[in-house]
């Protein structure tokens, strides 16, 4: 310790809000889904379902501007492939146990 | 992930709020959605993200830490590469692959011993230099030979990329031509060394080889004759994406869109992509078993290297070593040219190297 930390207000802003975001459209994926799963189960009216269609597709929107107008496309966009990254090295290595060795720099 | 009501809802109704307030979405459209989804909103979340959200506008700095921990969430999920020490009775067998490994031995007085594999013959067939232009010599126990010689007590190592790559390219070399020669090599990786504590290390390679004696030579033998070549098959992924699409579109909606509202287009729209993942992953397992099925006929083991589950970028499907007889290996490559052709796709091979991935499963490493 004793080391000057400099922080960028800018930089921790845009980091805080694309963890935020990434929750957001994660949310909203599963929300799709569900909505799908609702119009497969024909527990809703035409109507119903429209309304419900209409409202998604608008937050979808209100999201791609969001990040736009916030210069955070990148910062989510890295969040939710860290996301991925992370649960695909946990369903690796409970498929495969005997991992393959990394032997790239011989090859 | 499935959306929980009650439990979730609560968050799932906040965190929507966050970006209904100040925003442009109707907040009773939200809780429209919210009622016919069957999910409920918690007062005290809203408001409690609506307070982070003035936050946010303001610019003013939440909390440092979480800002800084948004980043490294990516960070995290980078592979480290993993450098194993192991250590086997009075022999120590150390692994590295060559990065940075600290030499904890005492100096010098013992030197260690390199050992780039090992083979089963009765005499000594090789005359040739190694690392460090060394003579590559034998330590042998009965029909079994350890192939290296003395190095220094720390293994390779060096920042410059260069320097290891052409250290990797003389480890290779020595095995290359100790395959021609033997027909059956037990590879050992890179830097593999014997750095014994009180033996010489000539003794403790000897000493190894004679405790691992029956396992190695099985080892030596269950790959004699045989090369492992590294296979990777690409496809055109936008195109078979497309592909699917069309056929998705035509099975799910037969042409009924044109006349969809805005709202049930939208929706069956997503039910397409929602099937598209499923089907894509399908397709792609589907060809990694008819290309493993059909090599199976000149191949005589695999091992399978795990495919991220949305993909790689260059359209990976299948990637995988193989152990193919040296007999059989015309009709292996064979086999590749015709898969690729009336698969479809593009294949890349490489070897044929020694058995570097299947040797390792048996214990014939100490590692």
């Amino acid at each position: 310790m004793g080391r000057q930390i400099t922080l960028d207000e800018g930089n921790v802003r845009k980091g805080l809000l694309g963890l935020v975001m990434a929750l957001v459209e994660v949310v909203h994926e599963a929300l799709k889904l569900q909505a799908v799963r609702r119009m497969e189960s024909g527990s809703l009216s035409p109507e119903e379902l429209d309304r419900l269609g209409r409202t998604l597709l608008q937050l979808e929107d209100e999201i791609a501007a969001f990040k736009r107008e916030e210069g955070i496309e990148e910062a989510v966009a890295s969040v939710r492939q860290g996301l991925d990254d992370i649960a695909d090295d946990v369903l690796d290595t409970l498929l495969n146990p005997v991992r393959w060795d990394d032997s790239e720099a011989l090859r | 992930m499935t959306v929980k009501p009650s439990a979730d809802a609560a968050r799932v109704y906040a965190i929507l709020a966050l970006i209904a307030a100040g925003r442009r979405v109707d907040r009773s459209a939200l809780e429209d959605v919210c009622a016919l989804l069957g999910l409920t909103a918690d007062p005290d979340w809203v408001r409690a993200m609506l307070l982070l959200l003035d936050e946010l506008g303001g610019g003013g700095p939440a909390d440092d830490s979480a800002g800084a921990s948004a980043v490294p969430l990516h960070r995290a999920a980078t592979k480290v590469p993993e450098a194993a020490i192991a250590s086997n009775g009075p022999a120590g067998v150390s692994k590295a692959d060559g990065a940075e490994e600290p030499a904890e031995s005492p100096p010098e007085i013992e030197p260690a011993f390199y050992v780039y594999g090992f083979v089963e013959g009765d005499a000594p067939r090789l005359d040739l230099n190694g690392l460090e232009g060394k003579q590559v010599d034998e330590v042998r126990v009965g029909r079994l030979a350890a192939l290296g010689h003395p190095c220094p007590a720390s293994p390779y190592a060096s920042s410059d990329e260069s320097i290891l790559m052409g250290w990797i390219k003389e480890h290779d070399r020595v095995l290359a031509t100790a395959l021609a020669a033997y027909e059956a090599v037990v590879p050992c990786r890179f830097n593999t060394l014997f750095r014994p504590d009180a033996l010489s290390a000539v003794d403790a390679v000897s000493d190894w080889l004679r405790l691992h004696y029956e396992e190695l030579l099985a080892t030596v033998r269950r790959v004699a004759g045989r090369r492992e070549y590294v296979v990777r098959v690409r496809w055109d992924e936008d195109g078979v994406r497309a592909r699917l699409i069309r056929e998705l579109d035509g099975e799910l909606h037969g042409g009924e869109e044109e006349e969809l509202s805005d709202g049930l287009r939208y929706l069956h729209h997503q039910r397409t992509h929602r099937d598209l993942a499923v089907r894509y992953q399908a397709e792609r397992s589907a060809i990694g078993h008819r290309i493993l099925d059909a090599l199976s006929h000149t191949v005589e083991e695999h091992i399978e290297e795990g495919i991220p589950s949305d993909g790689d970028e260059d359209g990976t499907v299948l990637r995988c070593a193989f152990l193919v007889h040296r007999d059989r290996s015309d009709g292996f490559v064979q086999e590749l040219d015709r898969l690729e052709a009336v698969e479809d796709v593009a294949i890349e091979v490489s070897g044929p190297w020694p058995a570097y991935s299947f040797v390792n499963r048996q214990g014939g490493e100490g590692v």
